[in-house]
């Protein structure tokens, strides 16, 4: 194969928006509950019934817009896009054709040149536009139906569709992830792939190297991983490059990932021929946006993941690693600079982050935006610890607590009587008692054997039921033996 | 009927701006508040074919 | 004077007296209805019981002093594109044969808390489709001047109920003048509102940008206080204004003297017919007795509002009404090969002729490759011809004119000709494409017998000045009548 060919990707990622309601109703945007318990006459398509354009949405699509450095359009409208199908129920879907809310954006995305070095390199966005989710069908075994669920249908999105910029899976991966970033730190969506907050379709084509020309390109649905998305660029890339050596033309179609078979099939076209006869829809009218408004959204925006990697290094002496994993998502980014500022202890309250609480999250199934202790507690705790109030494992003991239900530590160290005692006095009957009991791990360490005096700390803390600074008596031990 | 909304070529429309809108209104918005319960009962009470709560059509094929 | 003499506002007045119950006043309107539906046919669904227990209620709250206002205890009919709860709305459809909505249209309702008693819904033309009722799928309604003519349409029913004393007063729609022309075929009085002033919700879109709700009653009084129940923003139609300019019936005053009235010389031509021209002429001779002045001028693009009303409402109506699918409410197909089979089967069984031609055009000018030379085109001669309404309005306060070309049509001689029907449009069209007031109150009657319509045409947001400019037009052919008669 002497030819040499050039992958070329654009990406249509549809984002759920974070919203209490969808986008022209007030029906709850919940996930679950039962089915079409979150519908009203507006989002079932009922006669008569009338959209009316819920504000954050737009708030949510502009600020991404912002983030991602494009023009804001500063009169833009709704249209409507109409086709036959079950999960629509108007049989139209309200989007933006026209006048999209943003347009003309980038993101940058780091990535490697063909030398391997890192390079910075600008993603462009073609476009973003608001638009309705449509219900869900579910195909029933039992009767030869489908049973249409609408509580899904009016969930607000915001599609963002890419200039055809990227050129491998590491670099639509990285697109991917950088979005995710900005939109979740933006609190528009919590951009889950697998559950579906965030999808990624990927139009595809090949041409040789140094070609001028676009190829025919297909596009990719139904890619809920990172993973399947790699494999399904480099799987329909391959096949396209197959097709061409071969002579053959490549059909502009819409395919399916399966990602077990990792293989692709073309899906029944019904969207390709489709004439979706855009128009204005006339039950909703223009959406200004006023300089004094987009003031108002600028100066909403927060500090992104770079530039606060970049302040934190500068700024707080905790290692490069730290930061990058407190600085994942916003909330937990915020809860480390509030209780930083509290306790004044950044390395600690890092600590704190990076292995208690991410344990708990964990543990709980639960992501970082679900956080629900106040930063003060977790600095108090801290500083309970520095003033020798309390020990380290009861420390941790009470940081569950924290963690659960947001206590107040210092308050509950009362409550529950748990302060540490560390006076060398009230110590040294325990610690007597102790070597006395244990004779064999006396010896044992004044043999020479560390590990033994770890163990003689460890009957003392037991006697104490924990209640002691183990500093204190470590120094105690070793001092009478 | 189509020959005589040919008729609309006739007119020079250079310049105009297609009015959707009669009055120059826009930015009319609700606030994020969930206002709708569990209306399902209502929503499937015309449902020619219902089951479990959900519409019955047929078969869709993605 | 019997009951169903009196207008809505004095039927209002004697039940507030007490002089007449509302159990009396809507028995004497199903007498009427039993009498004379069967002729007219203006109701698709009329309920009996329904009336007489919504009669009985409203009477308590009467008595106890919860309802006082001057429409408590009338009997109204609505025309069947307004949801209704509990109560069949079909919109003359067989789509929607067996749909009974959950929740009642906002402009209905406002009547609702004002204390009427709804006697049933009104035939029209199917999904508001036409000009004569006769699209409907469940029967033509007759004009009760002369059963063997048309009501008009699309409010066929609603203005023929009225006609008819089947009612006291009705809500019809307007999208191209569906409740100024059958007012005018029917003699009784119809206002369509600025676009905006009543909510759309809940009633079943055909030209969404067109469309307003608007009474029809026996006079300028009774319509005036009507609207002023019924035009109250809504914050479920995102279209819909919220006016502090809506105290209609401070305008019942008999004055016109230096109130401008234009007349296009346009609506004048050829197609006119002349018993029409020469009544609508003479209402303008007798307001100009009265002090105002009238004068011709020249309104252009009149021919160009009917290829742009067409290419709009249908376009946004082929948009509208593809919810109706067979899948969440009305009608769906009994036998069926899969989901788009099923699609098409019941939307070809469940549309009527007209309504089927209707969307087909509206798809074919949102179709890629003609959307520009139609749709788009027709939103600039839109423009266009509110431009021209603005330039008149600089000079005029009201433009007057006929309401159609002709008396009401026989039945069964528009519909072989839809051009010509459409044609028929002329005069109330441009003015739903430019948003404005319209009433048409009746003006004298052909030599047939058939009533002949009047039309004044305000600036956006000024019912004001019509309702001002009709009323005294009212009192004036009232006090001729005194004196022929």
């Amino acid at each position: 194969m002497a030819k040499e060919y050039e992958t070329v990707i654009g990406l249509e990622v549809h984002v759920e928006l974070a919203t209490k309601t969808k986008i022209f109703c007030g029906c709850s945007t919940r996930f679950g509950g039962e089915p079409n318990t979150h519908t009203c006459p507006v989002c079932t398509g009922m006669p008569g019934s009338l959209p009316v354009l819920n504000k954050q949405v737009v708030e949510y699509a502009a600020a991404v817009g912002l983030a991602t450095n494009c023009d804001i359009t500063r009169h833009c409208k709704f249209d409507r896009k109409n086709y036959f199908y079950p999960d629509n129920p108007q049989n139209y879907q309200i989007s933006q054709l026209y006048l999209p809310i943003c347009r003309n954006g980038y993101v940058e995305i780091e990535t490697k040149d063909a030398d391997q070095n890192a390079v910075t390199k600008k993603v462009g966005i073609h476009e973003i536009h608001m638009e309705e989710d449509a219900g869900k069908l579910v195909h029933d075994e039992w009767g030869d139906c489908s049973l249409v669920d609408y509580n899904r249908s009016g969930v607000p999105l915001i599609e963002i569709v890419s200039e055809p910029d990227m050129r491998s899976a590491d670099e639509v991966i990285a697109y991917l992830e950088k979005l995710r970033m900005i939109i979740q730190y933006l609190g528009a969506s919590d951009c889950k792939l697998q559950e579906g907050s965030m999808r990624a379709d990927v139009n595809l084509s090949v041409r040789e190297v140094g070609s001028e020309q676009f190829g025919t390109r297909t596009e990719m649905k139904n890619l809920n991983s990172f993973t399947s998305i790699t494999h399904a660029i480099e799987g329909e890339k391959n096949r396209q490059i197959d097709l061409l050596e071969a002579g053959e033309k490549v059909v502009q179609e819409t395919r399916r990932w399966d990602d077990v078979k990792m293989e692709s099939y073309a899906m029944r076209s019904k969207e390709d021929a489709q004439d979706y006869r855009y128009f204005p829809d006339p039950d909703l009218i223009p959406v200004e946006i006023s300089e004094e408004w987009l003031d108002e959204l600028r100066a909403k925006q927060p500090e992104f993941r770079p530039e606060k990697i970049e302040r934190y290094k500068k700024e707080y002496d905790i290692p490069e690693y730290d930061i990058e994993i407190i600085t994942g998502t916003k909330r937990m980014a915020d809860i480390f600079e509030e209780a930083a500022a509290l306790c004044g202890q950044p390395k600690k309250v890092s600590n704190w982050l990076m292995v208690e609480t991410m344990r708990l999250l964990k543990e709980n199934n639960m992501d970082a935006d679900q956080i629900r202790f106040a930063p003060e507690h977790l600095a108090k705790l801290i500083q309970l610890v520095d003033q020798k109030v309390i020990n380290q494992t009861t420390a941790k003991e009470i940081f569950e607590v924290i963690f659960a239900e947001d206590i107040d530590p210092e308050r509950y160290v009362e409550e529950h009587g748990l302060k540490q005692v560390s006076d060398e006095g009230a110590l040294h009957k325990t610690v007597e008692e102790v070597i006395a009991a244990n004779p064999q791990s006396v010896a044992d360490y004044r043999a020479g054997k560390e590990k033994a005096l770890g163990f003689l700390v460890g009957q003392t803390m037991k006697i104490m039921k924990g209640k002691a600074d183990p500093a204190t008596v470590n120094k105690l031990l070793k001092d009478l033996l | 009927m189509l020959d005589y909304i040919d008729q609309l070529g006739e007119l020079d429309t250079d310049g105009v701006e297609p009015m959707s809108h009669v009055h120059p209104l826009c930015n009319r918005f609700r606030e994020d508040v969930v206002t709708n319960g569990d209306d399902r009962e209502h929503i499937l009470a015309n449902a020619p074919e219902e089951k479990d709560g959900t519409f019955v059509v047929p078969r869709t094929f993605d | 004077m019997g009951i169903l003499d009196c207008t809505a506002v004095e039927l209002g007045k004697k039940i507030q007296a007490g002089e007449v119950s509302v159990r009396e006043a809507v028995e004497a309107v199903i007498e009427q209805i039993e009498q004379t539906e069967g002729t007219y046919h203006c109701y698709i669904t009329w309920d009996k019981e329904g009336a007489l227990r919504q009669a009985d209620l409203i009477q308590k709250k009467i008595d106890a002093k919860e309802l006082t206002g001057p429409l408590a205890g009338v009997p109204v009919a609505i025309k069947d594109n307004m949801t209704t709860e509990g109560m069949l709305t079909t919109c003359a459809s067989k789509i929607l044969g067996n749909f009974v909505p959950t929740y009642t249209a906002e402009a209905v309702r406002h009547l609702q808390e004002a204390g009427v008693v709804i006697i049933g819904k009104a035939n029209m033309d199917e999904f508001a489709m036409g000009s004569t009722t006769e699209t409907s799928a469940y029967g033509a309604t007759k004009n009760p001047w002369n059963p063997e003519h048309v009501p008009g349409g699309s409010s066929g029913g609603s203005a023929a109920a009225v006609a008819a004393k089947e009612c006291f007063f009705a809500l019809g729609s307007d999208t191209g003048g569906s409740i100024r022309q059958p007012a005018a075929f029917c003699g009784v009085v119809g206002l369509k509102p600025t676009y905006g002033t009543v909510s759309r919700y809940g009633l079943i879109a055909y030209g969404s940008s067109l469309d307003q709700i608007g009474p029809l009653c026996k006079d300028v009084t009774d319509t005036a206080v009507v609207l002023e129940t019924i035009a109250k923003a809504d914050e479920k139609d995102s279209t819909s204004i919220l006016r502090n300019d809506t105290n209609f019936t401070e305008a019942l005053i008999e004055d016109v003297a230096g109130i401008k009235i234009g007349i296009p010389r346009d609506y004048f031509g050829e197609g006119l017919d002349p018993e029409v021209s020469a009544a609508v002429k003479k209402a303008a001779e007798e307001l100009r007795e009265r002090g105002a002045i009238v004068e011709e001028f020249d309104l252009s693009l009149v021919d160009y509002a009917i290829p742009a009303y067409y290419t709009i409402a249908d376009a946004e109506a082929s948009s509208n009404l593809e919810r109706f699918d067979g899948i969440k409410y009305g009608y769906r197909t009994a036998e069926y090969e899969g989901l788009h089979n099923m699609y098409k089967k019941t939307r070809s069984e469940g549309f009527g002729e007209e309504v089927k031609r209707r969307i087909m055009l509206g798809s074919f000018v949102l179709s890629s490759g003609y959307y520009d030379a139609y749709y788009l085109k027709a939103l600039k001669v839109k423009a266009l011809i509110k431009q021209a309404f603005d330039d008149a309005f600089e000079k005029y306060d009201i433009i007057l004119g006929p309401v159609a070309p002709t008396t009401a049509p026989k039945l069964g001689a528009s519909l072989s000709d839809p051009l010509k029907m459409y044609l028929g449009d002329i005069y109330t069209i441009s003015v739903n494409l430019a948003g404005l007031p319209g009433i048409s109150v009746p003006c004298g009657v052909d030599s047939k017998g058939l009533p002949i319509g009047l039309q004044m045409i305000a600036d956006c947001f000024n019912e004001n000045v019509l309702i001002q400019a009709a009323y005294t037009y009212e009192k004036i052919r009232e006090q001729l009548q005194e004196r022929q008669g």
